[in-house]
């Protein structure tokens, strides 16, 4: 047979390639976790939820504190605190944030060569859930709309003393956190079903879009409210930091009389930025904690703080579950099922790609199916659980009280499922720094660099994966354990509520495995 | 402390030499035909081992531009002329060979095959 070689130049490349319209952008190039392993790590976590449940069942004392050190009472720590070092981190974020729009609308729409699509895709949302969950919430330092909005407040107030920036409609106690919930079910539409989400003048655009919506919200309802109730970051990095080893907190019960957030109904008050903000420095702590204390919470949590976390929850392993097997196979499904097709037509017109429209219905009704779930186990618990004395926990109580203890599994998963993607994909901020418009720039001489996918090995991601998730596993069992004793004041009453939350946990732990078991599979 | 000595000690030592010298690879070589802009079930995942030296033989019905993701290569196959592609895995993973523009899909990114590489 007469051979033509074509030889390319093989090896890590990152060449140019010819812009052949949007490549997928979130290309994940893991292989799945080999069956052994994922049968382990299932096993481990059944087996270990029994460990932990047995170290309750010999009485255990009631945890209400735990060890803080607070790092404001030490002169580094102050440095760190001082406005001389987080006013010019804000002004970065600010830049940052016109850079990312600015090169979305005028750069190259190549999502490779424009800064937009990583900024925004891997950097930030990715990055910053790592962050606020292993190491605290940043996003409340940075947050570039807070902060231009209190530069603005800042500067009508020089202008004009003794007035008020704003509306000051009140927040009605209704609404709660919906708007955000809402704005965040947006988002994650955008990031899981959205054509446009890789096509950097798109992104732009909905970025700009939310900065508006944002800064008018502000202006609105006042700063603080609206950061509480409407912008859906600032609440969903806010839960994820929960996990996080710190904590900023006011000491001095008398300044938080008067926040809108009614903080002191949940004991202490602790992540309030509008009681910290105002509070006197010897009033301020911030400190570091265990991992994972944050999440125990006193009072049960609002409905819509519910929906929120488990949307939350719900969308990171709807994210999982698109990349498998099983759900080309149902997208596929309704493709060309006669019964969808109307449904699936009619969604086309706003989506403008058939996929994108199934992936829509499928996300709205993976998202209804999880809450549904949830409140279904929360009822099985209230069941179960007998009823010594006093006053019996009502359903939305158990719903308010357990949700927190879901999302270590949530931010394992997370971990898990982004670990390679934040590593190979983040790469890209290399040459990007140097030509963050796609115009051939070498600013600071890293125009060529190229992409290493050696960087991380699969066996690496394997065990690191499975080891995230049996611990967040058992970290998840011993929270609601703890929830559960804090709540029902009784051993036993305790004991028989967790069997139910036992239950969803160890199914949510082994839908997390087997999704990283599963090949990745992209459909476009 | 004896499992330490026999059992621990040797085992970090020889993970710590696969990790330095790594495995000679063997060649590999797929013949992959590509008919009515698919191939056969049998070629639709490509497995291979780190340190491999792999040889793709293509031959296709109509011509054709792929892409093969992450180790970023771009070829054109003609129908008449089979195309060797070669690369030495070096990184593990599972990346996606894609068909660019085929005459069904124009703008499309069909997903040929997986090339899975696996860790020795």
């Amino acid at each position: 047979m007469f051979l033509t070689p074509v030889r390319i130049a093989a090896g890590f490349l990152l060449l140019a390639v010819p812009a052949a319209g949007a490549h997928g952008f979130a290309q994940r190039y893991d292989l799945p976790v080999p069956l052994g392993l994922y049968l382990g790590g299932a096993a481990a976590a059944v087996a270990l939820s029994f460990v932990v449940a047995a170290l309750f069942v010999r009485g255990h004392r009631v945890v209400e504190s735990y060890p803080r050190l607070n790092i404001l009472a030490v002169p580094p720590g102050r440095w760190l605190a001082s406005p001389w070092l987080l006013e010019p981190l804000r002004a970065a974020s600010v830049a940052f944030l016109v850079l990312v729009v600015v090169a979305g609308f005028i750069g190259q729409q190549n999502p490779y060569r424009n800064l937009a699509p990583t900024a925004v895709w891997v950097l930030w949302w990715v990055g910053m859930a790592y962050v606020s969950g292993l190491l605290g919430d940043l996003w409340v330092l940075v947050n570039p709309w807070s902060a231009s909005f209190r530069w603005l407040e800042r500067l009508y107030m020089r202008l004009r003393p003794a007035s008020h920036f704003g509306l000051g409609l009140p927040w009605p106690r209704w609404l709660g956190c919906w708007p955000a919930l809402f704005l965040f079910t947006w988002f994650v539409w955008s990031e899981l079903a959205w054509p446009g989400s890789d096509i950097p003048a798109r992104l732009a655009r909905a970025v700009l879009g939310y900065s508006a919506l944002t800064l008018l919200g502000m202006f609105a309802f006042g700063r603080h409210a609206w950061l509480r109730g409407g912008e859906a970051f600032t609440v969903a990095f806010g839960f994820l930091a929960r996990f996080a080893p710190t904590e900023y907190r006011v000491t001095d019960p008398s300044i938080c009389g008067h926040c809108g957030a009614d903080c002191l109904a949940r004991g202490e008050c602790i992540g309030c930025l509008e009681c910290f903000e105002c509070a006197p420095v010897a009033a301020r702590e911030f400190n570091l904690r265990p991992w994972a204390v944050g999440l125990l919470s006193h009072r049960p949590l609002s409905a819509p703080a519910v929906a929120f976390v488990l949307a939350m929850l719900s969308s990171v392993t709807f994210d999982g579950l698109l990349a498998t097997p099983l759900w080309a196979a149902v997208s596929k499904w309704m493709l060309y099922s006669q019964f969808m097709r109307p449904l699936i037509v009619g969604l086309q017109e706003v989506t403008g790609h058939a996929l994108a429209a199934i992936a829509t219905l499928a996300l709205v009704a993976f998202l209804v199916a999880f809450q549904c779930l949830y409140w279904i186990f929360c009822a099985l618990m209230r069941a179960v659980t007998p009823r010594p004395s006093g006053r019996p926990l009502g359903l939305a109580e158990f719903a308010g009280l357990f949700v927190l203890s879901l999302v270590p599994i949530a931010l394992a998963y997370h971990l898990a499922h982004y670990l390679s993607f934040l590593l190979i994909v983040g790469q890209y901020l290399i040459p990007l720094a140097s030509d963050p418009f796609g115009f051939d720039w070498n600013l600071v001489g890293t125009r060529l660099y190229q992409v290493n996918i050696g960087v991380v090995d699969a066996r690496f991601v394997w065990l690191t994966s499975v080891i995230a998730i049996v611990t967040g596993h058992i970290v998840a069992v011993w929270l609601a354990h703890v929830t559960a004793l804090r709540a029902l004041r009784d051993n036993r009453a305790a004991l028989l509520s967790q069997l139910p939350m036992l239950a969803l946990m160890v199914g949510y732990t082994v839908l997390s495995l087997w999704i990283l078991a599963q090949p990745v599979v992209e459909i476009r | 402390m004896r499992w330490m000595t026999t059992r621990v000690f040797p085992a970090i030592c020889a993970a710590l030499l696969l990790a330095l010298s790594a495995r000679a690879g063997e060649d590999r070589r797929f013949e992959i035909a590509i008919r009515d802009n698919q191939v056969p079930e049998a070629m639709q995942v490509v497995r291979v081992s780190r340190g491999d030296h792999v040889e793709l033989v293509w031959t296709t019905d109509k011509p054709a531009r792929l892409h093969f993701h992450g180790y970023d290569m771009e070829f054109q196959v003609a129908p008449g002329t089979p195309a060797v592609v070669d690369f030495d895995a070096r990184a593990t993973g599972r990346f996606p060979v894609e068909l660019h523009g085929s005459s069904d899909n124009p703008h499309g990114h069909d997903t040929l095959l997986y090339v899975e590489v696996y860790p020795e």
